[in-house]
């Protein structure tokens, strides 16, 4: 009851003025531990142009216990495991480190921080970091295809139904896509 | 089975505090107090903190045991809350008597939950907790880094880890934390709105408490039924009625409900809850149905709008509307009859005004009068008999206007400045006229010192005249004394420089002395000597 409180208004606040490039809806009306957040790849980053659903579910006890936030796009980041269930890895949201005090304003922030400058030393995609620190080309090529594969049509969240169905026909396109994404 | 209640009041007892006690809040905070202490009995640790007493977790705090089988509000953090307050006095001994009654206490206080409180209007940042984002409600403050939070939010926090929710510092629940109290205040006087649903009563939050718990109408409170264990809200918690909490069936949708949550199961569950209109077919909320019929159903019959002013036209809504929209004739004259009965309304507030300040305003010309006429009688002489009479057969024959004058306010403003005018004029008269008395006193004075002086000269003259013609008849009768001897005349000595005066120191001695040497003296003759010699200049 009293987490509810706090989060209408941190919703209230969120959409009145919410984070550069993002748009905050409730996954359902009824239920505000759940958000479906609208977030338009940074530009300068290797995001830019795609659109990326993230999902932030808000604990019972929150603020006590810290928001988990999943991208339910699928996205070619070192701290984003790069599956279906699209886990990030955020500093500020680990338990030990979380403060009831944070605001999820802030984690989305972070969330967005992140895109622009992913953190190598605490990957969950080990092999991608190593990309990003030995290859930065070939990291920007590959996260610039999985834009054009996954990020570019309207956002889903259901994430498990956006994987297949993007992972479905997205495959043979990829290519051709990412070369049109590279030219333009 | 539990044991009676006070019927009436509907409170839950407060263990055996006055009823009356404005400090309700504080009584609830003791029986909180009280549940600790019986509940440290059992987990002891917590007791010998010299800070609050921060019970592990809200399950364990309330003695779900000791409480009847009723529907209990959820635990809340009030109830830790409770001990923070008190901690000071945890120091002295528990009342062994109110711990015995609040162990076979029928009800807890009631509680609302504090952060799900509306604050109205914004309040300062600065009382708000980081935590729950919220205005403080009992503020606890670090020692460590001097972050303050909700004794509740706080609690919670060091719970999960022991650090500062917002620095991370480590934080010593039982050492590092003290009560902040400068800030009470403020967060007292914040206002609130009654949390109740229904009640729109608004407060300042330290008398919410009060409100809350022994008058809102909205309260939940146990059923005057000794033998029900329900709670009801305390607006049907009518000792004279019987218990409400006996199942019925809803008329609209056969449902068993009980009779007190009737009135939520029409809003909120009841499949009936809608239905459709009679007359329109269209989905219409049960309790506003007649609402509808009155004011929305286009089915329903009715009069042109226009009715009372003679339209005769009936019929249904819809159609009742397009005569209107269409132009219904008695329109013209409805607005007619409108506009005129407005300005009858204008009209008649005019007269009411006039005939009000034309009363004032004879009353006050006759003050005015009254205070005039004496005065300037007094300050003036002549003139003002005039000037008044002028005055006030002018304002006697000059009725208020209130066209010409505006308002009776400019018209008695102009009446002054005139009358002070009048005023100016007759003070500078009088100056004028006292001028001129001066002036004239002055020219006659003067003329009569001259006049005075004249005349003192004169009678000066004739003295030396007198003078003179004495001697000179003296010498003569002297020299006939004599008997010729001297023979000649005085007259020849008489022409020269001091003839005169010895001949009339001659002739005063000689009175006494005749013909003997002796020493003049003095002797009234003083001015003879200037004037003695030319007589004739008369
Ligand atoms: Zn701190
Ligand atoms: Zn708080
Ligand atoms: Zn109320
Ligand atoms: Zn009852
Ligand atoms: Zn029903
Ligand atoms: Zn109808
Ligand atoms: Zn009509």
């Amino acid at each position: 009851m009293a987490s509810q409180k706090r989060i209408s208004k941190e919703l209230a606040d969120c959409s009145a003025s919410p984070p550069a490039g993002m748009s905050i809806t409730l996954a359902s009306d009824s239920d505000v531990h759940k958000w479906h957040i609208t977030l338009d790849g940074p530009v300068g980053s290797a995001y830019a142009g795609g659109r990326f659903g993230l999902i932030v579910s808000l604990p019972t006890d929150y603020p006590f216990k810290p928001p988990v936030v999943t991208f339910a796009t699928r996205i070619y980041h070192p701290n984003v495991t790069n599956d279906a269930t699209g886990a990030i890895c955020l500093g500020l949201l680990k338990p030990e480190q979380w403060k009831p005090s944070t605001r999820v304003q802030s984690v989305l922030e972070a969330v967005r921080a992140l895109l622009v400058e992913p953190n190598p030393d605490d990957p969950l995609e080990s092999r991608i970091a190593d990309e990003y620190r030995a290859n930065r080309a070939e990291f920007n090529r590959n996260a610039r295809a999985y834009v054009n594969k996954y990020a570019t049509g309207p956002v889903t969240f259901s994430s498990a139904a956006a994987a297949g169905s993007a992972a479905g026909s997205g495959s043979g396109s990829g290519d051709a896509t990412g070369g049109k994404a590279q030219g333009s | 089975m539990p044991p009676p209640n006070t019927p009436g009041e509907g409170v839950p007892a407060a263990g055996s505090s006055p009823p009356e006690s404005t400090e309700q809040y504080q009584v609830q905070v003791e029986a909180g107090q009280e549940q600790e202490d019986g509940r440290s009995r059992v987990a002891p640790p917590a007791a010998a903190s010299p800070i609050p007493s921060i019970p592990p977790t809200p399950a364990a705090s309330p003695p779900q045991a000791e409480l009847p089988p009723r529907v209990s509000p959820p635990p809340t953090p009030e109830l830790q809350f409770a001990s923070i307050t008190t901690s000071l006095e945890s120091t002295s001994p528990p009342r062994p008597s109110l711990s015995t009654d609040q162990s076979t206490r029928p009800n807890r206080p009631l509680f609302y939950d504090h952060q799900a409180l509306e604050y109205e209007g914004p309040y300062d940042e600065t009382l708000q907790c980081p935590i729950c984002r919220t205005p403080f409600y009992l503020p606890l403050t670090t020692r460590t880094c001097g972050h303050t939070f909700c004794a509740g939010c706080l609690r919670r926090a060091l719970e999960l880890r022991p650090v500062c929710p917002i620095d991370r510092q480590p934080i010593d629940k039982d050492h590092d934390i003290y009560q902040t109290r400068v800030i009470n205040d403020q967060l007292d006087r914040l206002r609130v709105k009654c949390p109740n649903k229904g009640c729109d009563h608004v407060c300042t939050r330290d008398r919410l408490p009060a409100h809350y718990s022994r008058q809102c109408p909205f309260s939940m409170v146990p059923c005057p039924d000794r033998e029900c264990s329900h709670r009801i809200i305390r607006m049907n918690a009518d000792p004279d009625k019987a218990c409400l909490h006996r199942e019925t069936s809803c008329q609209y949708c056969s449902a068993t409900v009980m009779i007190a949550d009737l009135d939520s199961h029409y809003d909120n569950h009841c499949a009936g809850h809608t239905t459709k209109c009679t007359q329109c077919d269209s989905v219409v909320v049960r309790h506003r149905m007649e609402g509808h019929i009155a004011a929305e159903c286009p089915e329903t019959e009715v009069h042109c709008r226009w009715h009372p002013y003679g339209c005769n036209v009936f019929g249904r809504r819809a159609t009742m509307q397009g005569h209107q929209r269409a132009g219904c004739v008695y329109e013209a004259i409805a607005k007619l009859t409108q506009a005129r009965l407005d300005d009858r309304a204008v009209i008649d507030e005019l007269k009411g005004r006039v005939s009000t300040l034309s009363s004032r305003l004879n009353q006050q010309e006759q003050e005015l009068r009254g205070r005039s006429r004496p005065s300037m009688g007094h300050s003036t002489g002549v003139p003002v008999s005039d000037f008044d009479v002028h005055t006030s057969t002018r304002a006697a024959s000059m009725p208020y206007n209130s066209a010409a004058w505006g308002s009776a306010e400019d018209y008695m403003l102009a009446q002054f400045e005139r009358i002070e005018t009048n005023a100016e004029n007759l003070r500078k008269m009088v100056l004028e006229i006292n001028g001129h008395h001066n002036l004239r006193q002055l020219n006659d004075t003067m003329r009569l010192d001259g006049l005075i002086s004249e005349l003192q000269s004169k009678i000066g003259v004739l003295g030396m005249h007198t003078t003179w013609l004495m001697n000179v008849q003296r010498q003569s009768r002297g020299q006939q004394r004599a008997g010729g001897v001297a023979g000649g005349p005085p007259a020849p000595e008489m022409s020269t420089g001091n003839s005169g005066n010895a001949g009339a120191r001659m002739s005063t001695e000689g009175e006494r002395l005749p013909y003997m040497g002796i020493p003049p003296r003095r002797h009234s003759n003083e001015r003879g000597e200037g004037r003695g010699e030319n007589p004739p200049r008369l």
